[in-house]
C-alpha cells in the first residue's frame, strides 16, 4: 500500500521546486522584455 | 571566449538526475525493516539538509569575496545561494515532520537537533529580508555577511550536535560518524549518493538561474539610468 506521508513529502518537494523554478523563469522573462524595450527606446549606439 | 556549461544541457542533466534519483529511492533502495515505506523520506530529507548547509557556506564565501574584491557576481552568488538554500531548508522542515509523525507519533519537538534547523531557516528568512529592505548595496552586503557568519556557526552546531555522545534527543543518530548504531545498507548508500548528486545539480542550476536574473536586473538599471540621463539632457 502507498504511504500517504511519503507521497505528500515528495509531492510537496517537487511542487515547491517547480514553483520556484517557474518564478525565476518569470523574473527572467520580465527583465528580458524590459531590456529589449529599453534598447529599442535608446536606439542603436 | 569564456566557455560555460550551456543552460539547456544543465537543465536536461538536472532533470535526468532527479528522475534517476527517484528510481534509486523508490525501486533500488530496500525497504527499511522497522519504519517501512515512510523511511524513504530520509533520502530527500537528508539531501535537502545537506544543500541547506552547503548554501550557508557558499553564502558566507560569496559575501566575503564581495566585501574583499567588490565583485558583483560574488554578491549575486551569495544571494542566490541563500535564496535556493532557503527553499531546501523549507523542504527539510516539511519532510522532517512528515517522517516524524508516523514514526515518533509527533510532528515536531524542540530538541537540540530540530531547534537549530528551525533557527537556520529563520536566518535564511532574516538574510533575504535584510537584502530586500536595506537599499545601500555596500551596507546590505556587510550586514548579509554578518548574518551568513551566524548561519555557518549554526550549521556547524547543527551538524555536530547529534554526533555528540551526550545527545539524547528525538532525532535519529547520524548515518555518517554517528556511532555504533549508525550506518546504512550499501544499496541505501547508493540511493543517498545519487539523490545528493541530483540535489547538487538542482542547487547549481537554480543558483545559476538566479545569477542570470541579477545580471539582467543590473543591465536594466544601467539602461534606465542612461535613458533618464539622455532624456534629461
Amino acid at each position: 500500500m502507498v504511504n500517504l506521508y511519503l507521497v505528500v513529502a515528495y509531492g510537496l518537494v517537487w511542487a515547491i521546486f517547480t514553483g520556484y523554478a517557474w518564478t525565476i523563469q518569470r523574473r527572467q522573462d520580465r527583465l528580458e522584455k524590459e531590456l529589449q524595450e529599453l534598447r529599442k527606446a535608446l536606439g542603436p549606439k | 571566449m569564456k566557455k560555460t556549461f550551456p543552460q539547456t544541457v544543465h537543465l536536461a542533466v538536472t532533470l535526468a538526475a532527479l528522475l534517476v534519483s527517484l528510481y534509486f529511492i523508490f525501486l533500488y533502495a530496500p525497504q527499511e525493516s522497522t519504519m517501512g515505506e515512510v523511511q524513504r523520506i530520509f533520502y530527500i530529507h537528508v539531501s535537502s539538509g545537506n544543500m541547506a548547509f552547503l548554501a550557508y557556506f557558499l553564502t558566507f564565501f560569496g559575501s566575503f569575496v564581495y566585501l574583499w574584491k567588490r565583485n558583483e557576481s560574488a554578491d549575486d552568488f551569495a544571494y542566490g545561494s541563500a535564496e535556493v538554500g532557503f527553499i531546501f531548508c523549507t523542504c527539510v522542515l516539511i519532510t522532517g515532520p512528515l517522517w516524524a509523525k508516523p514514526v515518533w507519533g509527533i510532528w515536531w519537538t524542540w530538541d537540540e537537533r530540530l531547534t537549530p534547523t528551525f533557527f537556520l531557516w529563520l536566518l535564511f528568512v532574516g538574510y533575504l529580508m535584510l537584502r530586500s529592505y536595506v537599499i545601500a548595496p555596500g551596507r546590505a552586503a556587510l550586514l548579509a555577511a554578518v548574518v551568513s557568519t551566524l548561519g555557518v556557526v549554526d550549521v556547524v552546531f547543527d551538524f555536530w550536535v547529534i554526533r555528540m555522545k551526550s545527545y539524547r534527543g528525538q532525532h535519529p543518530a547520524a548515518v555518517m560518524g554517528g556511532g555504533e548504531n549508525s550506518g546504512l545498507d550499501p544499496r541505501m548508500w547508493v540511493a543517498v549518493f545519487v539523490t545528493f548528486v541530483a540535489c547538487l545539480l538542482l542547487f547549481s542550476y537554480l543558483v545559476r538561474q538566479y545569477m542570470r536574473v541579477a545580471a539582467l536586473r543590473r543591465q536594466v538599471a544601467r539602461l534606465r539610468q542612461l535613458r533618464d540621463s539622455s532624456s534629461g539632457a
